[in-house]
């Protein structure tokens, strides 16, 4: 059989995300996904999503299943782990779209980081100004926490890269589904960023929606890392596959197929190189954490 | 041999002295590349929808006028490629034919009737091949077709049509592999090449080096032809030989060797650092240059 195993140049290098206390391991792998005879793999992590004000752009189930703690963020994120089983929470600040003011929204995101006894991932709105002007206010506010902030982009990741090295947080680079972009993104993060702090964000998308090319991307990506021991793509990739999953029209018509097509686009994504999926309903996770482990 | 490309219809200025039949800008554009040392003036004036006969008549004239150089017509429009190719002084070349059944009815019969050079690329009714071997069989097609005109291999150019770095990095190797096929697959047969296209989209500053890189490695493959940028001077010097020590670097490149940069010029770091790009050594991003 050894004949046939290959060793791997490149790694992931280790991240820990989280304070003192409640920290989780991302990366650290060498070899490719899942591939346990030929080296040691990363653990996947499973991240549940919340939303920091009333998740109105969530499907109806979700709305009904979460209706005793969706009017607080605290109380969702709390439950999400201690119920669900959650490995981290993955926050999305919704309150962004209405005119709440940056330190609010911030005071919230704290709450939250101290209520749970796992890592915080926030995520803004992915419009570059609102992001910049909101999450390095986050990050101070934040300070010390270790959260995993985002998305940071082309266009704004001065900004919120700066305010997450200030404060000790990791960010979560995103790219448009291409390789080179994720590339050059890291290189110009690489420059003033800790490498070991930048999980990449290819924009995943579901199943049927186009999954292959979020697939070949992640591959490549994850390829030249680890094959090619090419240094600047050496990150964990975090596949967000909630909101994607929970907008199909098959999850519209159909609480069930919903979680289907949350599971399987997870699993795909995870088979792909995700290292952290984010999820909207608790089945989907259980199933899919069942499968892998 | 190099085609200049600068007179092509995307560029404002063309355009405007084109649809304003203001010969002298377009004139002095064509003198500027022959004086820059091109061996062919491609005259690029896309669809032209409108009166395309009167159009390439009048382009084809007024360069006649002050260039020697032989002429490369460069229009999808069968009707304004037969206006040029009637009052071509020298034996032009029809930029391009392509597989495509509307292609083969309504092109590549012009390059018989008027004794004309003709590119065909691999192009065909299923869209750009994807990779060498759907490339060479795509062109073997085509070639017979045209051989059944009773146009020689002599006279037929093959595209194999370049994809841009940032779109189809593992595309490239599989041109400079097809290019290396072509005297095998095709006895005398010629080839040339849009080169620009390697680094489209690519940050403007950024572009040449990857051009001239990708004009060595496939005149290496043996390329007979490419499609340039006739105003860049380094790629010309290139081409004349005048850089052995860059093209040796590439050529290393090639053959897979990891070189040592630390007693390499700035210059040929960066010549280095690119070949590994286009060989598909390295991942590409538009930071190329900086790690
Ligand atoms: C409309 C459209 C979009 C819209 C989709 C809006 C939406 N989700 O409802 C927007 C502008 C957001 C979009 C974005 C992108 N798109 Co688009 N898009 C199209 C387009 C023009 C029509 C698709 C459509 O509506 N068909 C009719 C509907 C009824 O059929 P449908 O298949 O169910 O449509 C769904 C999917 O097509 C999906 N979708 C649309 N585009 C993409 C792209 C990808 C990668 C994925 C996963 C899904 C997806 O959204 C539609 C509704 O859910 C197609 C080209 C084409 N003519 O098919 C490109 C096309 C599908 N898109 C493409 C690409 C590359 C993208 C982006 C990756 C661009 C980028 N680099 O950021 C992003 C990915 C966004 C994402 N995460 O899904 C490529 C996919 C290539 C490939 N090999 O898979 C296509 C084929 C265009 C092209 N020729 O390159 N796209
Ligand atoms: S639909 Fe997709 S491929 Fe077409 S232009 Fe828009 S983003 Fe580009």
């Amino acid at each position: 059989m050894e004949g046939f195993l290959n060793t791997y140049a490149g790694e992931i290098a280790v991240q820990t995300l989280g304070p003192e206390g409640k920290t989780v391991l991302l990366g650290g792998q060498n070899t490719l996904p899942f591939h346990y005879f030929e080296g040691s793999p990363a653990k996947p992590k499973f991240a549940l999503e919340v939303t920091d004000s009333e998740p109105d752009d969530w499907a109806p189930w979700l709305q009904d299943f979460y209706a005793d703690v969706k009017s607080s963020a605290v109380d969702w994120a709390k439950k999400s782990v201690d119920v669900f089983g959650a490995d981290m929470i993955f926050l999305n600040l919704n309150s962004m779209g209405s005119d709440l003011p940056a330190a609010e929204i911030a005071a919230g995101v704290k709450r939250v980081a101290e209520a749970i006894s796992v890592p915080l991932i926030v995520f803004g709105l992915g419009e570059k100004e609102k992001d910049s002007t909101v999450l390095p206010v986050v990050a101070s506010v934040c300070s010390g926490l270790k959260l995993l902030l985002g998305p940071v982009l082309k266009e704004n990741f001065q900004e919120i890269a700066q305010a997450a090295l200030d404060h000790g947080h990791s960010i979560i680079a995103q790219v448009p589904m291409d390789v080179n972009l994720a590339k050059d993104l890291n290189i110009k993060l690489g420059k003033f960023f800790p490498m070991d702090r930048v999980v990449i964000d290819p924009l995943t998308c579901a199943t049927g929606y186009g999954l292959e090319y979020a697939v070949s991307t992640m591959e490549r990506i994850r390829l030249s890392a680890i094959v090619h021991d090419d240094k600047t793509l050496q990150s964990p990739i975090i596949a967000r596959v909630g909101r994607e999953a929970w907008k199909t029209k098959e999850a519209l018509q159909d609480a069930n197929k919903g979680i289907l097509w949350e599971a399987v686009t997870a699993f795909s994504l995870l088979l792909s190189g995700a290292d952290i999926v984010t999820l909207r309903h608790p089945e989907s996770l259980q199933r899919v954490k069942s499968l892998v482990n | 041999i190099l085609i200049g490309e600068n007179i092509q219809i995307l560029s404002k200025a063309v355009s405007e002295a084109l649809s304003g039949r203001n010969a002298q800008p377009l004139q002095d554009l064509a003198v500027k590349q022959a004086e820059a040392g091109v061996h062919w003036i491609d005259l690029n004036i896309g669809p032209a929808r409108k009166n395309p006969t009167e159009t390439m008549s009048w382009l084809v004239n007024v360069i006649q006028e002050k260039v020697g150089l032989p002429l490369s017509l460069d229009t999808t429009n069968p009707v304004a490629m037969e206006a040029g190719l009637a009052i071509c002084r020298q034996r032009p070349l029809i930029n391009s034919a392509a597989g495509t059944q509307e292609s083969k009815d309504k092109m590549l019969p012009l390059a018989k009737q008027y004794n004309a050079n003709v590119v065909i690329s691999v192009f065909n009714d299923a869209g750009i091949p994807s990779d060498a071997a759907a490339r060479a069989e795509s062109i073997m097609e085509t070639i017979d077709y045209a051989n059944g005109l009773g146009i020689p291999n002599e006279d037929i150019w093959v595209d194999p049509i370049l994809m841009p770095v940032g779109v189809g990095q593992s595309d490239i190797l599989e041109v400079v592999e097809f290019v290396k096929m072509l005297p095998d697959i095709a006895p005398g047969i010629k080839s040339t090449i849009g080169l620009s296209n390697v680094s489209s989209g690519v940050p403007l500053h950024l572009r040449h080096i990857l051009n001239r890189v990708m004009m060595v490695v496939l005149d290496l493959a043996g390329l007979h032809s490419a499609i340039v940028d006739s105003f860049d001077k380094e790629l010309l010097a290139l081409n004349a030989g005048e850089k052995p020590g860059i093209v040796s670097i590439i050529k290393q490149v090639m053959e897979g060797e990891d070189l040592s940069i630390t007693s390499m010029s700035q210059e040929e770091i960066e010549y280095y650092k690119t070949a590994r790009v286009i060989m598909g050594r390295d991942i590409y991003s538009p930071s190329w240059l900086e790690i």
